[in-house]
């Protein structure tokens, strides 16, 4: 051994165990000058690697967080005797000094001495995102309590997401007033490509597969594409179990509005054949739920089906890591009934009433309309493993995509009870490869360059609302990052170039000089970083991007039946740009945490549904006609959360959002900003918070304001009301002999029974939002080494 | 060993290979709404004197080409029957959609709404439950001059509710401008 390590631990928080190897880079001399490495990786006691595990030096102001791997590596050290400093959230700090005389990698093994995560969210650190992102981790609890409502809704707790509704059972994110196409949605890294322009289109991802959902703005976002307007959400199963053996998790859940209940289920497993590792899950969720019932009565035809299938295999053998990842993901959903109206006649009427024509009854049975959605996704991804220059990354990836959409719809007669035959049918196929090289130039310098394609395939084979396309686009990118150990300052840049061919297939022959659309454009970021002391730090973030109009914003032409409208496409469209500007702020003191974000983005050819003076007429009646126009916007907001633990027992958060959009040229306001909203929580836990097995009580205060910036003359109805309204959560954890962590989980959401409605919600014409909903979740993780 | 792997490696993969359904729907139906209504044709018997039929009508439906519609002309002081039919005229012949709806009687309701100085609509037939239907109807003339009547075709309405007509999904709803001589 040519290191010698001096043990010492303060707290006694970490149970650590250091296995030492000296032989980090073979063939290494010794080195008399400050040019030394040590690579620290740091793991559970199961061998997953534990990523934000801050890791510094006594004395120096170096150090950072362990990635993703788990690992951080520093560079150019002394020969000297080093005091490394270890700390988690919510795990307290310990320490432990080393003498470092040549090239050295730490194993460190830390067991879990408190709760995994903090509260509410977490400003990452990581060597793949860097802090020069702004980035907005879900916790993992906050994960696992919302789950079961769909991803949107999970992430709905974050300060700046809010949710885009259709009724109860479909939601979209909204990241700084944007959705749909403007929001990017990656799955292990990989674009999610469905239907996602249609604003009741809801993302097609099982939450129960991930650990990790984030979202994520700035520089180091542009690796995953330039045209992320409004952000970019990363959603990540967790890391392959790397020791030998099984391990797992069961979900059961059941919820009183609807009589919900879920169940999911993983199992994880690692065998080596002969001196190969391979390491394997296999996941599944069902979802079974009737009628949903606001305070007053039952919303009919709203019930829920959810069969979702996933597996994961994977190796590593020197330095290659190479992963088969497969996911599928189908679901039923029934739309309300009294939503689906003929003519503006039927609207007026449906939103004088305001609320549906009968009390209705409980069922299970899903009828029309409906929407059934089928995704299925196939990567293969290949990480090789440069040593101390980085990564680099080949992904390979099929995704397949078919919504049926079943109209209630017939002039005469009764509904076909059968659902063969869809009113519209789109299926869309995309083929992507991207490749990323990670390079460490030096000590200071790190970066990414990469490029990635994409083919892809849309046919509507019933329905004629958009037209078939195929689609090829290209994509080029070079980020740097400069980091000084020494500097206050970390700066981020990042410039990519994108391409994109779309081809129309089967054009109205009047159009047929749009049937060939070729787009291309930059976009770029430029973020720092600034250190105000140890406790706090502000990032500047600036950046440009665009995004190509969609088919269905040029071509789309028909009646909307959700919203009694009549919408067209306009194929003279241009590409729409973003000029994004925010500063966030966050600082860690003592018992108060705060952190903030302001941003202002100025969006140039904003594509907009306009409404027309005309209506069109037709047999049904008079449409109100909208046709997809461009202005140029301003959108600018606020949002952020403060959190004083008064102590062992007690937190206290405080979280505010608010937005404000308006549309310049025409000098009013935008349709569907999210409404002024604050939320206290109040959690007290009933032993000390950091025990692995705490158990707490939170209470949910939340307000949202009446939204009064809306646009003149746009909308059928007024906004709604304000609304408060409470939820409360339990949790707990049992341990017993052969379960030793069971966390239960009972919530009463909307405690008081309060009547509401939102205002991005598109039924809020129809029906109140749903009423008091007990939930009551297990989860049953166990293992075999 | 290596062949351990290597088999775990192909169930995988055509497992994957397998549920990839991709397959491409043949059956050319690209609208399914294969039964609409582009003509709506209201049909005016006095109580002497020939009949007179009225169209409304949009062969390509939302969009497109505006809809071709004639005005009713009827004389003051006159008793009218009323008889209201609905065509698809988008096939060739043009398909009488009103027996469909005699069919499916207690499902549907005509409306009719007036303005102007043309009086009510007294809708004089019945669907299978005894409930007003609206295929047919009077209508009495006073004074000349000039409005409109709204027809309206209500699908699955609630016919007991105080305002059937407005309620159910509207199928058809058109306004035929009126003058009384």
């Amino acid at each position: 051994m040519n290191v010698s390590g001096i043990l010492s631990f303060k707290y006694g928080c970490f149970l650590g165990i250091m296995l030492l190897f000296s032989n980090y880079l073979a063939g290494q001399e010794f080195h008399t000058s400050c040019s030394l490495n040590v690579k620290v990786a740091v793991v559970d006691p199961q061998g997953k690697p534990l990523a934000y595990v801050n890791v510094g030096v006594l004395g120096q102001s170096i150090g950072g967080s362990t990635n993703e791997e788990g690992i951080l590596i520093f560079k150019n050290l002394c020969k000297d005797n080093y005091a490394f400093q270890f700390s988690r959230i919510g795990w307290g700090q310990d320490e432990i000094t080393f003498l470092i005389e040549k090239d050295t990698s730490i194993l460190m093994v830390l067991r879990e001495s408190g709760i995994m995560l903090d509260k509410i969210t977490v400003l990452g650190y990581g060597d793949k995102i860097g802090k020069t992102t702004i980035k907005e981790v879900l916790d993992l609890e906050a994960l696992r309590s919302t789950m079961g409502f769909g991803l949107a809704e999970s992430l709905k707790q974050l300060p700046g997401v809010q949710t885009l509704n259709t009724g109860a059972s479909i939601s979209k994110p909204i990241i700084q007033g944007l959705h749909s196409n403007r929001v990017l949605i990656l799955q292990n890294g990989v674009r999610q490509e469905g239907q996602q322009w249609g604003s009741e289109h809801a993302p097609e991802i099982d939450p129960f597969l991930s650990t990790k959902i984030q979202v994520i703005k700035g520089a180091g976002s542009i690796r995953y594409g330039g045209d992320a307007l409004g952000g970019i959400i990363l959603v990540e199963p967790p890391p392959l179990r790397r020791e030998k053996g099984i391990d797992g998790e069961l979900h059961l859940q059941g919820m009183s509005n609807g009589k919900l209940g879920i169940l999911s289920g993983q199992i994880n497993g690692n065998h080596s054949f002969g001196n190969l590792p391979v390491s394997g899950r296999i996941q599944g969720t069902l979802k079974n739920g009737g009628n949903l019932h606001t305070p007053d009565y039952f919303m009919n035809n709203t019930g829920v089906r959810e069969e979702n299938f996933s597996w994961m295999l994977g190796t590593e053998k020197n330095n290659l890591n190479s992963t088969f990842f497969y996911s599928r993901y189908f679901s039923i959903l029934g739309i309300l009934r009294d939503a689906h109206i003929g003519n503006l006649t039927d609207l007026t009427n449906a939103i004088e009433r305001g609320r549906p024509l009968s009390d209705g009854a409980f069922s299970r049975e899903i009828g029309r309309p409906q929407q059934q959605i089928l995704h299925e996704f196939f990567q293969w991804k290949n990480i090789i493993d440069l040593q101390h220059d980085g990564h680099l990354e080949i992904n390979l990836s099929r995704q397949f995509n078919r919504r049926k959409e079943f109209d209630a719809h017939r002039n005469f007669g009764t509904l076909p009870t059968s659902l063969e035959n869809p009113n519209i049918l789109f299926e869309i196929t995309t083929y992507r490869g991207e490749v990323d090289l990670e390079h460490n130039w030096n000590a200071n310098f790190h970066g990414h360059i990469g490029l990635a394609a994409m083919q892809q395939v849309n046919t509507t084979d019933r329905g004629s609302l958009i037209p078939d396309y195929s689609q090829w686009t290209g994509g080029v990118y070079y980020t740097l990052k400069y980091k000084k150990p020494t500097s206050l300052w970390e700066i981020e840049g990042g410039i990519r170039y994108d391409m994109n061919r779309l081809r129309i297939d089967d054009l109205n022959p009047k159009l047929q000089d749009f049937k060939q659309n070729q787009f291309q454009g930059f976009s770029g970021t430029l973020s720092s970083v600034f250190h105000l002391s140890t406790s706090g730090f502000l990032v500047f973030q600036t950046g440009s991007s665009w995004r190509t109009p969609h088919v269905s914003e040029l071509f789309s032409e028909g009646v909307h039946h959700g919203s009694a409208s009549y919408e067209k496409g306009n194929p003279y469209l241009e590409p729409e740009r973003a000029f994004n500007n925010s500063i966030h702020f966050e600082w860690k003191e003592g018992k108060f945490k705060v952190q903030s974000t302001a941003y202002y983005n100025w969006i140039n050819k904003y594509i907009f549904l306009s409404p027309q003076r005309e209506a069109v007429l037709s047999i049904r009646g008079a449409f109100p006609a909208f046709n997809y126009n461009q202005s140029n916007v301003s959108i600018a907001g606020l949002d952020g959360n403060m959190t004083y633990s008064l102590n062992n027992h007690w937190d206290f958060t405080f979280q505010a959002a608010m937005v404000k959009g308006r549309n310049v040229t025409e000098n009013d306001f935008l349709i569907y900003m999210p409404t002024n909203k604050v939320q206290l929580f109040s959690t007290y836990y009933l032993n000390a918070k950091e025990n692995a097995t705490h158990s707490f009580i939170r209470t949910q205060l939340t307000h949202v304001a009446k939204q009064g910036r809306v646009p003149a003359d746009f909308d059928y109805a007024l906004p709604p009301d304000g609304y408060f309204r409470v939820d409360i959560e339990f949790l707990t954890h049992i341990e017993n002999k052969f379960f030793p962590n069971i966390e239960l989980g009972i919530a009463l959401n909307n405690a008081t029974n309060t009547r509401y409605r939102e205002y991005l919600n598109r039924f809020r014409y129809f029906i109140q939002e749903p009423g008091r909903n007990l939930v009551v979740r297990l989860r049953i993780p166990f293992g075999h080494s | 060993m290596k062949n351990q792997i290597f088999s775990i490696y192909l169930i995988f993969t055509y497992l994957t290979i397998f549920t990839l359904s991709c397959e491409k729907d043949t059956t050319a139906d690209p609208d399914n709404e294969s039964e609409l209504i582009t003509t709506v044709s209201i049909t005016f018997t006095p109580s002497t004197g020939a009949a007179k039929s009225f169209k409304w009508t949009d062969k390509d439906g939302a969009g497109g080409l505006a809809p071709v519609i004639e005005s009713i002309v009827l004389a003051s002081n006159t008793s009218y029957i009323i008889s209201t039919t609905f065509l698809d005229e988008s096939k060739s012949p043009a398909e009488n959609i009103t027996a469909e709806i005699q069919g499916e009687s207690d499902e549907h309701l005509i409306c009719y709404a007036v303005s102007g100085s043309v009086p009510a609509v007294q809708v004089t037939d019945q669907d299978k439950k005894k409930n007003p239907l609206g295929l047919a109807g009077t209508l009495k003339t006073t004074t000349a001059g000039n409005g409109s009547i709204k027809v309206s075709l209500k699908h699955m309405p609630d016919k007991k509710a105080s305002t059937p007509c407005s309620t159910g999904e509207t199928d058809v709803e058109v306004t035929f401008p009126v003058t009384i001589n």
